[in-house]
């Protein structure tokens, strides 16, 4: 009997929420065959058998969250011994197969709380042994609960704020990946609010930019670019090419990944034994909004690859991204980032460091303005504002203005990314 | 109750022992006609006579043999070190003997013994002469440990001490020989052994001293309490027996606790303490155990280097801000 365990799919995954089974029990499955669907805080991924076999039994049922490593199922090889769980085998699809039955699904719920501590995870989470019995008996998820001690560690405190913050709230996950209301209220006259329990998605973009704000120091550096020669250039090229039309955002990772060249200091991690990681490879991960959520799709090597390369992977990505169907290794390991709200009408803004990283860049529209020239006299052109936020730890204000002059100086002479 | 000082206090104690009980004597260097070095036997030998108030020669071995051999022949000797570094000297007359006999014995010899002498770390005493070993003792089976902090308990420990059957190992602090408090008149007056006493109610974080660790405890408390952080501070008063149960039942309450002692950190009191908090309490703490200890060097004489070795109550506050973190 082979165990199929919650695959840790990606660098931050803890868990894995069961969206939908691909097979029944009963079914035959071959070695490779998507067996489940599975809905990580980043996107939804279909797992494989890795044994080929009968799937006898479904331990964890549609909607529920279990830790990585916890038994999901279990396959009968050919030849083994165990019997199909569903029955003697003359009628396995009659029997309960979704959803699974009521004791199958507490005995999920104990098999996965059995199976949390001897998780495959390496990133364990850091809790003080009084605020672990806490959550143990309040049955509240350490995942949950943002730890304010030493090294982020979860204490007392901690476990208390949540508890006080969400009397009325449930602790599990919701099942679906939308925004669920989760209970209701109203005071006198009040109309009252809706308390919504947040997704997964939710749940990781908070935990994740609130880590950034508190732990990175951040600071800002602004600079206007003159988009009229890019906007011009990029005309061109899609008149040449209109089945895949290159963005203004295409040619901004590739003008970056120019920039981080010149400046390589940029492209850099401050890691957790206070070393600065410089990368030598550029993965631009561009910020991609969706419902109730962004999430990051990361071009790889964006140095050593062409507009055009980049401008179709951007399109694949970005499709993907919004289907919810990258896999994630296409949302890790990037080492800068772009987040670009121009084309929502926005003029300039800041964004939150996209950790590991060193910087992010934030791109505001490109509108069309006057602009007063060295001898008074007045024209019009086409600017953008660009926010570069950078880690203070890692890079000062001069290398920070020093990026952002290389980035105007491609963008203002664009054929530099064709040469 | 009368004030006296802490010094006074445990000449009290073996005035009273000795009048009790006509098997009770004192011996040691200088604690006859020179009256003791810190003064703390004044006036005995004029009491006592020379029978029961013996000047040794300069011998820690020789006091240590002749202690524990009277209290395996059936007395109860009172035998003083001039301080607790020269008790080196005796280590086979205290471990090998005064420690075992009543186990390899089995049970049939007593050795109803008090060492006692100043402990604890000193003013530019140097290397040889501060330094604070009730971790040598407390890791040796068959000895009572014991460490006073108030001039009561010195009293009333002592006492204990003397009508204890076990060979007892009692250690004063000289800085604390002149330090003043109120001792109970009854001249049956005793403490018992392996029950601590919390000195002061709180409950943010637990400290546990013993000694001049006392000390540290409620002056860090005091500094803390105008900060707002309300600690609560245990006397061990024994160390060899522990009452592991006042420290558990206080940590169950505040989830923090910091160990204060004089001596070296390494394989100490706090280190052993700590281990047990963790056996007794583990899933109650919300912090790491935290300790306050000597530096683990031999110490210093020069004044500035001293300084920095010994704890104080500050290196107290800033451990339990960390607890609080």
């Amino acid at each position: 009997m082979a165990e199929i365990r919650m695959p840790k799919m990606g660098d931050g995954m803890e868990e894995g929420t069961i969206n939908v089974w691909l097979k029944k029990e009963g079914d035959s499955v071959t070695a490779g065959d998507p067996i489940a669907e599975v809905e990580t805080d980043k996107a939804n991924v279909e797992i494989s058998a890795y044994e080929s076999g009968t799937l006898t039994k479904i331990v964890v049922a549609e909607g529920q969250t279990v830790p990585v490593g916890a038994v999901i199922a279990l396959v009968n090889e050919p030849g083994g011994t165990g019997k199909p769980a569903a029955g003697n085998g003359s009628a396995p699809a009659k029997q309960d197969v979704l959803p699974v039955s009521a004791s199958a699904s507490s005995q999920a719920t104990g098999r996965a709380a059995s199976a949390a501590p001897a998780s495959t995870s390496t990133e364990r989470v850091k809790a003080s042994p009084l605020a672990r019995r806490m959550m143990t008996e309040m049955n509240v998820d350490a995942m949950q609960v943002t730890g304010t001690g030493p090294g982020g560690r979860i204490v007392e405190r901690d476990v208390a704020a949540f508890l006080t913050a969400k009397p009325a709230v449930g602790v599990t996950h919701p099942s679906s990946s939308t925004s669920q209301p989760v209970s209701q209220g109203t005071a006198g006259t009040d109309k009252g609010f809706v308390e919504i329990k947040p997704t997964r998605m939710r749940d990781a973009i908070a935990r994740r930019t609130q880590q950034s704000m508190q732990q990175i120091p951040h600071f800002y550096t602004t600079m206007v670019i003159e988009m009229d020669r890019a906007v011009a250039m990029i005309k061109e090229l899609n008149k040449d090419n209109p089945d895949g039309k290159v963005t203004v955002n295409d040619l901004l990772v590739k003008a970056c990944a120019i920039a981080i060249q010149r400046v390589p200091e940029i492209n850099s991690s401050w890691t957790a034994d206070n070393t600065i990681r410089r990368y030598h490879s550029i993965h631009v991960g561009v910020a991609v909004g969706i419902d109730d959520g962004l999430i990051i799709p990361v071009i790889r090597d964006c140095g050593a690859k062409t507009l055009r390369q980049i401008s179709t992977e951007a399109k694949t990505l970005i499709g993907k991204a919004r289907a919810g169907s990258l896999k994630p290794d296409e949302f890790s390991g990037s080492t800068f980032s772009i987040s670009n709200l121009g084309m929502m009408g926005v003029d300039q803004f800041t964004a939150i460091i996209n950790t590991p990283e060193a910087a992010i860049l934030a791109v505001g529209g490109v509108s069309r303005e006057h602009v007063i020239n060295a001898d008074d006299t007045v024209r019009i052109a086409s600017r953008m504002k660009v926010t570069l936020s950078a880690d203070h730890r890692i890079l000062d204000g001069v290398v920070s203005a020093k990026f952002l002059n290389e980035l105007k100086k491609v963008l203002e002479a664009p054929f530099t990314v064709l040469s | 109750m009368a004030t006296m000082r802490y010094l006074q206090a445990i000449r009290l104690a073996i005035t009273e022992e000795m009048e009790r009980d006509p098997n009770v004597f004192l011996c040691g260097e200088d604690v006859g006609q020179y009256q003791g070095t810190y003064r703390v036997t004044e006036g005995l030998l004029q009491k006592f006579g020379p029978m029961r108030v013996v000047d040794t020669p300069i011998s820690e071995i020789g006091i240590a043999g002749l202690a524990t051999g009277s209290a395996m022949a059936g007395l109860r000797p009172v035998a003083e070190f001039m301080t607790w570094s020269f008790a080196l000297e005796a280590m086979d007359q205290l471990v090998n003997h005064a420690a075992k006999i009543t186990y390899m014995s089995g049970g049939r010899i007593h050795c109803p013994v008090v060492f006692r002498g100043p402990a604890g770390v000193g003013t530019q005493l140097s290397a040889q002469h501060s330094q604070s070993m009730e971790s040598w003792y407390a890791h040796t089976p068959g000895f009572k440990v014991v460490m006073p902090f108030t001039p009561a308990d010195a009293h009333g420990l002592l006492k204990q001490a003397i009508r204890d059957d076990s060979p007892v190992i009692f250690m004063e602090h000289a800085g604390l020989y002149g330090t003043h408090g109120e001792v109970p008149d009854d001249p049956d007056h005793v403490v018992e052994f392996g029950k601590a006493v919390v000195r002061r109610k709180g409950k943010d974080c637990t400290l546990v001293g013993y000694s001049r660790g006392v000390l540290m405890c409620l002056r860090a408390a005091e500094t803390l309490a105008a900060e707002g952080i309300d600690c609560e501070v245990i006397d061990l008063r024994t160390i060899v027996p522990l009452d592991m149960d006042t420290v558990a039942e206080s940590v169950c309450k505040t989830h923090r606790a910091v160990i204060a002692q004089e001596e070296w950190r390494n394989v100490s009191v706090g280190s052993e303490i700590a281990a047990r908090i963790y056996e007794m309490a583990f899933d109650q703490m919300d912090a790491p155990v935290e300790r306050v200890a000597g530096a683990d060097v031999p110490m210093p004489y020069a004044k500035n280097l001293e300084r920095a070795a010994i704890p104080t109550d500050s290196d107290v506050v800033a451990a339990v801000k960390r607890t609080l973190a």
